[in-house]
C-alpha cells in the first residue's frame, strides 16, 4: 500500500559563511543574553551590537537549555548550512529530503516538527495548512544566528506567540547597523560547490544621521542538486544520479531601525522570497522520471516598536502582514489532462502588544497579547477555504534573588477555526503554565542547576483538518508536557582556556497525537490516537584554548539520547516502541584551530539507526551513520577590510546516508566561498 | 495473541515458510512449476513509504504451506521493485507489473529466476503504471492507470501495441474475446472532481476500442462469471456507496448488492462489504446465481480484508487480511491469507508480507 509521498518539497538553502567580526560581531543574538532585560535605549541597545563578544553567549545562567550558535561559530565550526548547522546542536532531529533544495524541518526533543515554533527577528513564521516550517529557504548568507530553546526563554518582556510553541528556533538575521557607526557596512560574497552550486549574497547597512539607520541584503541560489548517489537491490547496485532536482531561489529584504523620543525604536523589516524548483521525488527502484515542480513565494512585512516609559515600564508592540504561495505542479499521464496543478495561498495579520512592569529590582511582570487571523485557499473548486483567529494573552513573573532565578508564566489562548462552508473544526481554549528556576550555589563558582515545566499544545494544521481526510474536524490540539532538570558549568574567565559544559535530562509527554489511520478499506483519517512519552539527556561540550596569541583552538561536542516510546495502547504491537525517525543517539563534534595563517576546521555528525515505522519493523530501519567534514580558510586584512577565502569538504568519507526513506543526502562534496568586508 | 502473530509473521518471513500443519518437511524443489496448479500465487504491494518492500508468495493447499519472498530469494534479494501491483502465471513465466516503480518484471514460473524487467513506457508504446493483467493465447493484456491498455507478447516478451482508454483505467475482465475496461478516474480526488462513470470495451483481435458506456460511478472491476459479466464500483466514498452490478448485454448496469469486494465462484459471488460513513465492522454476503438473492457469508472472519478471490481449479475460496494493531490495521505489518472451502469451512492461515492485495492462479 503505498500512501502518496507526502509532498516532497524540496527547498533551497543558499548558503554563505561570510565573517564579519567587526560589522556585525556575536552580539546580534537573541539569546545572547536571556537575561537581559531591555535597558535600551535606541543607542545602548545598538550600541551593544559592535562590543560584545564574537563568542557565543554563555548559556550557564539560562534556567531552560538553550543552544546557539552564531556566524562566528559558523566560521570555526565549519557550518555549511542551516540543516548542517541544526545538526550540530543537542537534542535535534533533523527531517531532511536531501541537497540544497530538500525540505528540512526541525522536530526536537522528538516532540514533532510541528512543536517547532519558528521566530524570525523575533516574530513567528507560521505555515497553517503543514504546520511545519520549511528551513531549506534561510540562508546561512544571511543568517547572524540561530538559537534554540526547549521551553520558555528566560526573557519574559515579548509577544505571547513566542511562548505558544513547546520549543522555539530563533533565528536571527543581518539587520540595520548601529546608529553609532557612520560609515557604509558592506559585505558581499559569492559560494560555489559540487553539483552546479552557486550562491552569491550581499548586504548594506548604513545609518543616517543619528536616528535613523537602514540595511539591504539579498541572496540568490542556484544549484543542479544532480548529486550521485547508489541504489542497492540484491546482487545490483547502480550508481545514478539525482535528477529533475534543479533549485533556484532567491531572498531579499529591507530593514529599518528608527530612534524615537523619549527611548523607543521602531524596527521595520520588508522581506521577500522566490524560489522554483524540481522535486526529484523518492529513489524508486528503476527511478521512472519524475516531473514535479514547486514555486514558492512569500512576502511579509513587520513593524516592532519598544520603548522604555521609565524605569519601570517598557512597552512593545509588533505588526505583521504575510502572504505566502505554493504552487505545485505534477506533470503526469496520470491525471486526464496531463498534470496537476495545485496552487495554495495563505495569509496571515498579527498583531500583538506587551508590557513590562519592575517594581522593584530583580522583579519584573509582563502582560502580552497576540492576536492572529490566518486564512488559506486552493485553486480547486468546493475546496474548503479555512481560517483561524487566534487569541493570546500571557502573564509572566520573573524574580532574581539572591542567587536564584525563578520565572513563571501562563499562557491563555483561544483558537477559532472556521472554513468558509460553515464547518467548524473544534475552537480550543487552553491555559498553559510554564515554570522555570536557576540557582547559583557558589557564589564564585560559573555552576547552575536548573530546572523547568512547560506545558503546551498545537492546534491541528489546515491539512489534518480539512483536506483529503475523511471527518477530521472534530480533531483536539496535540499536548505537551516537559520536565526538564539540568546543570551547567562555565570556566572562570580571564585564562587562555575556557570551558562549558552543559547536562540535562527530561521527559517529555505527547497526548492526542494526530496520526493518520486507516478510515475503511480506502480511506485514511486523522485522529488523536497516540501518546508518546520521551525520555532523554542533552550534553553539549564547549572548550577553547588560546595557546598563543592570535591563535585559538576550540572543541565543540553535543550528545543526545532520545528514548521516544509510543505508548498509547498496552494493546498495540508499538507499544513502548520507538517513534519513527527519532534516533537513540545522535551527536556532534568539531575542531578547529583558527589562526593568522591557514584556519582548518574538522568535524563530524551522526546519528544511531532509526526505523521508519512506530512498529520497528525491521524492513523499515535506516541504518546510522556518521558522516565528517573539514573547511579551510583564511582572512586577508587590509586597510580594514577584510577578504576571507574559504574551502570546505563535505561528507569527507562519501558515506552513504539517509534522513528521510528515499531520499540520499548528498556525498562527499565540496564548497568554496569569497567573502569580502568593507 | 497479537504479538504471537506478529513473530510468528515475522518468522515466516525471515525463514519463507509457514505452515498451518506441523508436519511440513522441507520444499521439495519443484522445478516443473506443478505446485501452482494446486496453489495461489499472492503479491503484496509492500509499503515502500515506510520501506517496507512488497513481494511474490506462493500458497500450497496440499502442504498448507506458504513460499514467502520467492523472487527476492531466487535472486540474492533482488527486490521486485515499489508497489508490486498485478500479475499472471502463463506458460512457463511469471509476469509482475510493479507500478510506481513502472515496470513489469519477468521470471521462470519453476525457479522464479530473474528474465527481464520491462521499464515503462517502451518506445513507441503509450502505457505506464500497470495496473492488472489478463493472459490470453500468448498474449497479456495490461491495464495501464495512465489511461492505456497495452499487450505484451508472450514469446517476444515486448509490448508491441496499446490504446487508450481511461482516465485511470482498473482491473479488467475478458470475455468473449474484449475486454472490459472500468475506468475509474481515481485521481479525481486530488482535484475535488467527480470520479470516472465509464467503461471502455477493448476488441482483442484489432486492440480498437469498440465502445465506451456508461456506469455508477468510480467503477474498479469487472468480473467474468458464469451468470454474465459483473462491475464493482467503489463510489465516492460519500452518499454514493460501493457496490457490486450486473451488466446486462445491453451494457446496463442493474445494483445487486452493496459491495467493496466481490470474487466470482462457480455458482455465486463472494461479498465483502464496509460502509464508508460508519466505522461498522465488514460485512460478508453471498450472492447465488440461480435465487438472485443476498445472503451472508457465513466464515470465520479474518481481521481487515485487503483482498478477496476464488481459485476456480482449487475451489478454495482467499481472503486476504491486515493484522490489527490495536484498533486499526496496520499497512506495515506482514498480512495474512485465509483460505477456505466452498463449504464456508475454514481451511487454512498463510502468513505473508505487508499489504497483500492480489491473486493469481495458474493459467494454461
Amino acid at each position: 500500500m503505498r500512501k502518496q509521498k507526502a509532498k516532497g518539497r524540496l527547498l533551497p538553502a543558499a548558503i554563505l559563511i561570510m565573517f564579519s567580526p567587526s560589522v556585525y560581531a556575536g552580539g546580534l543574538f537573541l539569546c545572547a543574553d536571556n537575561n537581559a532585560e531591555p535597558t535600551d535605549t535606541v543607542g545602548k541597545e545598538l550600541g551593544t551590537l559592535t562590543v560584545s563578544a564574537s563568542r557565543t553567549a554563555s548559556p550557564t545562567a539560562s534556567a531552560i537549555p538553550v543552544q546557539s550558535i552564531d556566524r562566528d561559530k559558523m566560521r570555526t565550526s565549519g557550518i555549511t548550512d542551516i540543516s548542517d548547522a541544526l545538526r550540530r546542536m543537542a537534542g535535534v532531529t533533523l527531517r531532511d529530503y536531501g541537497g540544497e533544495g530538500g525540505m528540512k524541518t526541525l522536530s526536537l526533543r522528538g516532540l514533532g516538527s510541528q512543536h517547532t515554533g519558528v521566530l524570525y527577528d523575533g516574530v513567528a513564521l507560521s505555515d497553517v495548512q503543514s504546520g511545519q516550517i520549511d528551513l531549506a529557504r534561510y540562508s546561512l548568507g544571511s543568517i547572524a544566528g540561530l538559537t534554540v530553546n526547549h521551553g520558555d526563554a528566560n526573557d519574559i518582556f515579548l509577544p505571547a506567540r513566542a511562548a505558544a510553541s513547546a520549543a522555539t528556533l530563533s533565528i536571527t538575521t543581518l539587520r540595520a547597523p548601529s546608529m553609532l557607526d557612520e560609515n557604509l557596512q558592506l559585505t558581499a560574497g559569492i559560494k560555489t560547490g559540487a553539483f552546479g552550486y552557486i550562491a552569491p549574497s550581499l548586504y548594506i547597512g548604513k545609518s543616517i544621521g543619528e536616528k535613523v539607520s537602514i540595511s539591504a541584503s539579498g541572496d540568490f541560489t542556484h544549484s543542479d542538486n544532480n548529486f550521485p548517489f547508489t541504489i542497492h537491490n540484491g546482487p545490483l547496485t547502480k550508481r545514478e544520479k539525482r535528477k529533475d532536482s534543479d533549485l533556484n531561489s532567491g531572498h531579499g529584504e529591507i530593514n529599518a531601525a528608527i530612534a524615537t523620543n523619549p527611548s523607543g525604536t521602531l524596527r521595520l523589516k520588508f522581506y521577500g522570497y522566490g524560489k522554483k524548483q524540481h522535486l526529484p521525488g523518492p529513489v524508486i527502484l528503476y527511478s521512472p522520471p519524475n516531473n514535479e515542480k514547486l514555486s514558492e513565494g512569500n512576502f511579509f512585512g513587520q513593524v516592532q516598536y519598544k520603548t522604555r516609559l521609565s524605569d519601570k515600564w517598557s512597552l512593545m508592540a509588533n505588526a505583521k502582514f504575510n502572504w505566502a504561495k505554493t504552487h505545485y505542479t505534477d506533470i503526469n499521464t496520470i491525471y486526464p489532462d496531463g498534470r496537476l496543478d495545485n496552487r495554495y495561498i495563505q495569509r496571515e495579520a498579527y498583531l500583538s502588544a506587551a508590557a513590562l512592569y519592575r517594581p522593584i529590582r530583580g522583579l519584573s511582570f509582563s502582560y502580552a497579547a497576540d492576536w492572529f487571523f490566518n486564512n488559506m485557499n486552493r485553486n480547486i473548486t468546493n475546496d474548503p477555504k479555512p481560517r483561524r483567529n487566534t487569541v493570546l494573552q500571557a502573564l509572566a513573573v520573573k524574580w532574581q534573588v539572591w542567587r536564584l532565578m525563578l520565572t513563571g508564566k501562563g499562557l491563555l489562548s483561544l483558537v477559532y477555526n472556521s472554513d468558509a462552508d460553515g464547518k467548524g473544526g473544534k475552537k480550543a481554549q487552553r491555559l498553559s503554565p510554564s515554570i522555570s528556576a536557576s540557582i547559583q550555589p557558589m557564589e564564585k563558582v560559573d555552576f547552575h542547576v536548573r530546572a523547568s515545566y512547560k506545558n503546551i499544545f498545537r492546534m491541528p494544521t489546515f491539512s489534518e483538518l480539512y483536506f483529503d481526510h475523511k471527518g477530521s474536524i472534530n480533531l483536539k490540539p496535540e499536548i505537551t508536557d516537559q520536565i526538564n532538570v539540568g546543570m551547567t558549568y562555565g570556566s572562570p574567565k580571564g585564562r587562555i582556556w575556557d570551558v562549558t559544559v552543559t547536562a540535562d535530562g527530561y521527559m517529555n509527554l505527547v497526548r492526542n497525537k494526530i496520526v493518520a489511520m486507516p478510515y475503511n478499506m480506502f480511506v485514511m483519517t486523522m485522529t488523536n490516537l497516540d501518546k508518546v512519552r520521551v525520555l532523554g539527556a542533552d550534553v553539549t561540550l564547549n572548550a577553547g584554548i588560546v595557546p598563543w596569541d592570535k591563535q585559538k583552538i576550540i572543541l565543540d561536542a553535543t550528545w543526545s539520547y532520545q528514548r521516544a516510546a509510543t505508548r498509547s495502547s498496552r494493546d498495540r504491537l508499538d507499544w513502548n516502541k520507538q517513534v519513527a525517525y527519532t534516533p537513540l543517539n545522535s551527536g556532534a563534534v568539531s575542531l578547529s584551530w583558527d589562526n593568522p595563517w591557514v584556519s582548518v576546521s574538522i568535524h563530524g555528525t551522526g546519528c544511531s539507526a532509526r526505523y521508519a515505522t512506530n512498529l520497528n519493523i525491521p524492513s523499515s530501519r535506516i541504518s546510522g551513520y556518521f558522516e565528517c567534514g573539514a573547511a579551510i580558510w583564511h582572512t586577508f586584512r587590509f586597510h580594514g577590510h577584510s577578504l576571507e577565502l574559504r574551502a570546505d569538504l563535505i561528507n569527507a568519507l562519501d558515506k552513504e546516508y539517509e534522513l528521510v526513506n528515499a531520499y540520499p543526502m548528498p556525498g562527499r562534496s565540496w564548497q568554496a566561498s569569497v567573502t569580502f568586508n568593507l | 495473541m497479537k504479538k504471537y502473530l506478529y513473530l510468528t509473521a515475522a518468522a515466516a518471513a525471515m525463514f519463507c515458510m509457514t505452515a498451518c500443519s506441523d508436519d511440513n518437511g522441507p520444499d521439495d524443489d519443484d522445478s516443473d512449476g506443478k505446485k501452482a496448479y494446486q496453489g495461489a500465487y499472492v503479491l503484496c504491494q509492500g509499503n515502500q513509504y515506510n520501506k517496507i518492500p512488497g513481494n511474490l508468495n506462493l500458497i500450497d493447499y496440499a502442504t498448507t504451506t506458504v513460499s514467502n519472498d520467492l523472487f527476492s530469494l531466487a535472486n540474492n534479494g533482488m527486490s521486485l521493485g515499489d508497489t508490486p501491483q498485478c500479475g499472471v502465471a502463463y506458460g512457463s513465466k511469471i509476469y509482475v507489473g510493479v507500478s510506481m516503480s513502472s515496470t513489469i518484471q519477468i521470471m521462470n514460473r519453476s525457479d522464479y529466476k530473474y528474465l527481464k524487467t520491462i521499464t515503462l513506457p517502451v518506445e513507441g508504446v503509450e502505457g505506464t503504471q500497470p495496473r492488472s493483467m489478463v493472459a490470453h493465447k500468448g498474449k497479456i493484456y495490461i491495464s495501464m492507470y495512465d489511461g492505456y491498455v497495452a499487450r505484451l507478447d508472450t514469446l517476444t516478451l515486448q509490448i508491441d501495441k496499446s490504446v487508450k482508454v481511461g482516465p485511470n483505467p482498473e482491473i479488467m475482465a475478458l470475455r468473449d474475446e474484449k475486454l472490459y475496461v472500468p475506468n475509474s478516474f481515481g485521481m479525481a480526488y486530488m482535484q475535488n472532481l467527480p470520479y470516472g462513470k465509464t467503461a471502455s470495451v477493448v476488441d482483442i483481435a484489432t486492440m480498437t476500442v469498440t465502445t465506451t458506456f456508461d456506469v455508477p460511478e468510480n467503477p474498479k472491476e469487472f468480473i467474468n462469471t458464469t451468470d454474465g459479466l459483473y462491475l464493482l464500483c467503489n463510489g465516492n466514498y460519500s452518499d454514493a456507496k460501493a457496490a457490486l452490478y450486473k451488466v446486462d448485454k445491453d451494457l446496463k448496469c442493474t445494483e445487486v448488492a452493496k459491495a467493496a469486494m466481490a470474487a466470482a465462484g462457480d455458482d455465486k459471488i463472494y461479498i465483502i462489504n464496509q460502509d464508508y460513513y460508519s466505522e461498522e465492522q465488514n460485512t460478508y454476503f453471498v450472492y447465488d446465481f440461480s435465487t438472485k438473492k443476498v445472503t451472508p457469508w457465513e466464515i470465520k472472519k479474518p481481521d481487515y480484508p485487503s483482498g478477496l478471490a476464488y481459485d476456480k481449479a482449487n475451489k478454495k475460496i482467499l481472503v486476504s487480511s491486515y493484522v490489527m494493531n490495536g484498533e486499526y490495521p496496520s499497512y506495515d505489518l506482514p498480512g495474512y491469507v485465509n483460505v477456505y472451502e466452498t463449504d464456508n469451512s475454514f481451511s487454512c492461515q498463510y502468513f505473508i508480507g505487508a499489504g497483500p492485495t492480489c491473486f493469481f492462479f495458474h493459467t494454461k
